[in-house]
């Protein structure tokens, strides 16, 4: 019943891919994060984590956004790896 | 539509589309900077001609959406609202067509004549990206016109189409959402237009998907409708029911869904090229090592440029002046007027000969950077560092330019997301030497300690920084939202962009930073005349002497310091009565350390202050001298210990 592939963004190593599924947070960052261009169903792949709690920087191969996401806000992306 | 005056445009896209490169391809360098009436939020006009038409121009802050969550935003669609716009041209970046149609959608709603610029379509073609510009046309009901801004392609068809459009005054088409969520649309719009219409010039279908995302700047303005605000309040409720998403979640998933079948209509994507130049090039920058080593040779290069090329400006500019100061007495006899010639001289070939030399060099640097693509990284690289200072990656871009000169340094804190990250940059970057400070070091440390000693001031210096960062973080009830930001791809940046960015920058500084430091060089002079340092002297001595143990003849090179912080130096060997280069006879090595930490971090320059005092107020800036004089006098006192 419960999908337990589903993880949280700040699990994936570079290079992997991903399906967006969720935002948890506030409405705040979930708007910010949608208006950047990164939807739930969008397929993401991972392509740099920054090292000591560092960003990540994903390309979103739906639209070809780019984007450098904190730890903080990552954490609440929850992703289904592909 | 109004027939004579000038055609007012307001250029709206997403941030890094090139709408800027637009605005100067079609203005160049009249543009002035302003602020929307009641905020920071900056935007540049220019008043241009075409054909014999006059058009005041207006170039809003890059925004994403039209949402009021973000104060630059909520101002751009306030501005759109209530300020005379005749026609917008939306600035779209062709290879990100899905994600900017969603704005398109948003502008659209506004009910005002539209034009759509597709920029960036040469970037589009050599990622295999084609579109059927005539379909995309009709589908949205808005003339768009294909342009390359950044080599001034399609401007001319550009402007051709407004004509055409300001004649015949068409407005877009409204969009129509799924069924579940438009019915609810239209009969919100019908209360809307049977209770408020003509109170606000807002179009009704625009007021009633606001309410529906439940917009504060709207529902704020139908307060006394309390059917109104029940009826949006129970549709809200109906859409999370049915769809099981908030409804701003779902009006945005509506405006998403539209964007990716519009975009799937109309592109077509040839070849996807497995390997872009972003990519590959990113593999190094971005690289969790590799990145590294990348940032730290681009900035010792980026700081090795400014003061080579710093150096011997200021040599070319400073000379004349000295000589001009030198055969002053012969010519002026009044004492007085002496003294205040002799200040208003240095405070002018202080502008000139010391802050200049290095400011442009590095403003123009920095701009390159950023039109390159090259400053986003930098923020995602910085990130994990930046949060051990309560702040997060991006906003280490007005850091450095703290190391040239803070004025400009606080002024780009605006771009920060929010309140709290803007505030606590600005209270820290006044601990960040400037190039005049950083002269200090060179001129005091490095001569007479060695460059190995002069390394550890930075080094430690950007440790108390990151410590204060920590501290002061407590303070802030708000938690910062962390980095989230658009990484661009690389462009080769335009020289003349460049230069007219820079050009801004400078006159920024012409107007606010440099009359303060002229002014308070004049006053410095007549202290001087009515000797009153040696009162200065007493007043600071506590401070100077007892707890810092520094000859008390130094206190009044503080207080010029504040006037101008590269008069330290100056002042500093007229108090002790010997050259520079013989300091270390009067001031043991400790004294010199002790005096050096002291003048890094204490009190910023006169411009400092009065450009905190104009973006953030009374009450920050005197926190920031505040904290500037505190962690001065505890990191002298601590070093006077130690050393």
């Amino acid at each position: 019943m419960f999908d337990t592939s589903i993880t949280s963004l700040i699990y994936l190593r570079p290079g992997t891919r991903a399906k967006v599924v969720s935002f948890s947070g506030g409405r705040n960052a979930r708007m910010r994060i949608m208006q950047l261009g990164i939807n739930p169903g969008d397929e993401i792949k991972i392509l740099s984590v920054g090292p000591f709690g560092g960003a990540i920087y994903i390309e979103n191969l739906t639209n070809g956004t780019r984007v450098a996401i904190g730890r903080g806000i990552a954490a609440k992306i929850l992703v289904k790896p592909l | 539509m109004r027939k004579y005056g000038p055609i007012k445009i307001a250029l709206v896209g997403q941030p890094n589309c090139g709408k800027s490169t637009l605005f100067n391809a079609i203005v160049g360098l009249k543009a002035q900077t302003s602020n929307i009436p009641g905020t920071t939020v900056q935007f540049t006009k220019s008043r241009m001609n075409y054909k014999g038409r006059i058009f005041d121009v207006i170039d809003l802050p890059g925004t994403y959406s039209l949402s009021s969550q973000d104060m630059a935003e909520h101002e751009t669609l306030k501005y759109l609202l209530t300020q005379e716009v005749d026609i917008i041209i939306n600035v779209m970046d062709a290879t990100l067509l899905s994600r900017s149609l969603e704005l398109t959608l948003q502008l659209m709603e506004l009910g005002k004549p539209m034009v759509i610029a597709l920029n960036m379509m040469d970037e589009a073609k050599s990622k295999g990206i084609e579109i059927d510009v005539k379909k995309l046309e009709k589908i949205l009901g808005i003339p768009v016109i294909p342009t390359v801004a950044v080599h001034g392609k399609g401007l001319k068809e550009l402007f051709e189409t407004i004509l055409k459009v300001i004649k015949t005054g068409t407005k877009p088409k409204t969009y129509s959402c799924s069924k579940v969520v438009e019915d609810r649309i239209k009969d919100l719009t019908q209360m809307v237009r049977e209770k408020i219409d003509g109170k606000y010039e807002i179009p009704p279908r625009l007021f009633a998907i606001k309410l529906l995302e439940n917009d504060d700047y709207f529902v704020n303005l139908v307060k006394d409708y309390p059917e109104l605000l029940k009826l949006a309040e129970k549709y809200r409720k109906e859409l999370e029911e049915i769809i099981g998403f908030p409804a701003p979640d779902v009006i945005h998933g509506e405006r998403h869904n539209i964007s990716m079948r519009i975009a799937e209509e109309v592109m077509k994507i040839k070849h996807r090229t497995e390997k872009s130049i972003d990519d590959k090039l990113d593999a190094y920058v971005m690289h969790p090592i590799l990145g590294y080593f990348i940032l730290a040779v681009v900035f010792f290069v980026f700081f090795y440029l400014i003061f080579k090329i710093g150096a011997p400006l200021e040599e070319l500019f400073t000379s004349p002046f000295d000589k001009l100061l030198s055969i002053l007495p012969q010519r002026i006899h009044n004492q007085l007027l002496l003294y205040i010639t002799n200040g208003l001289l240095q405070g002018i070939a202080g502008g000139i000969g010391i802050v200049l030399p290095y400011f442009i060099p590095l403003v123009f640097l920095l701009s390159f950077l950023e039109d390159l693509g090259y400053l986003p990284r930098v923020a995602f690289l910085m990130d994990g560092l930046m949060h051990r200072m309560g702040l997060h990656g991006k906003s280490v871009i007005p850091f450095i330019l703290g190391y040239g000169c803070n004025v400009p340094a606080i002024a780009a804190t605006r771009i920060l997301d929010n309140e709290r990250d803007r505030i606590l940059s600005a209270l820290l970057i006044p601990l960040v030497p400037c190039s005049a400070r950083i002269t200090v070091i060179f001129a005091l440390v490095a001569y007479f300690l060695g460059p190995w000693w002069a390394l550890f001031f930075f080094i430690f210096n950007i440790f108390v920084v990151a410590l204060m960062g920590k501290i002061l973080n407590g303070f802030f009830k708000t938690p910062s939202y962390g980095l989230l930001m658009e990484i661009p791809s690389y462009k080769f940046p335009s020289l003349k962009i460049t230069f007219d960015k820079t050009w801004l920058q400078v006159k920024n500084f012409i107007y606010l930073a440099w009359p303060l430091l002229i002014i308070g060089s004049a006053v410095l002079g007549v202290i001087q005349y009515f000797n009153w340092d040696y009162y200065i002297n007493l007043i600071f001595s506590p401070l100077v002497h007892t707890v810092l143990g520094l000859p008390t003849k130094v206190g009044t090179t503080l207080i010029f310091g504040i006037l101008r912080k590269e008069l330290t130096l100056v002042m500093l060997s007229q108090a002790l009565g010997t050259e520079i280069g013989k300091i270390n006879l009067v001031m043991t090595k400790e004294q010199i350390v002790v005096f050096t930490m002291f003048v890094t971090f204490y009190i910023p320059c006169i411009s400092t202050i009065g450009i905190i005092w104009k973006e953030y107020g009374k009450k920050i800036m005197l926190y920031s001298i505040l904290l500037g004089l505190t962690v001065a006098t505890i990191v002298g006192f601590i070093f006077r210990l130690i050393v």
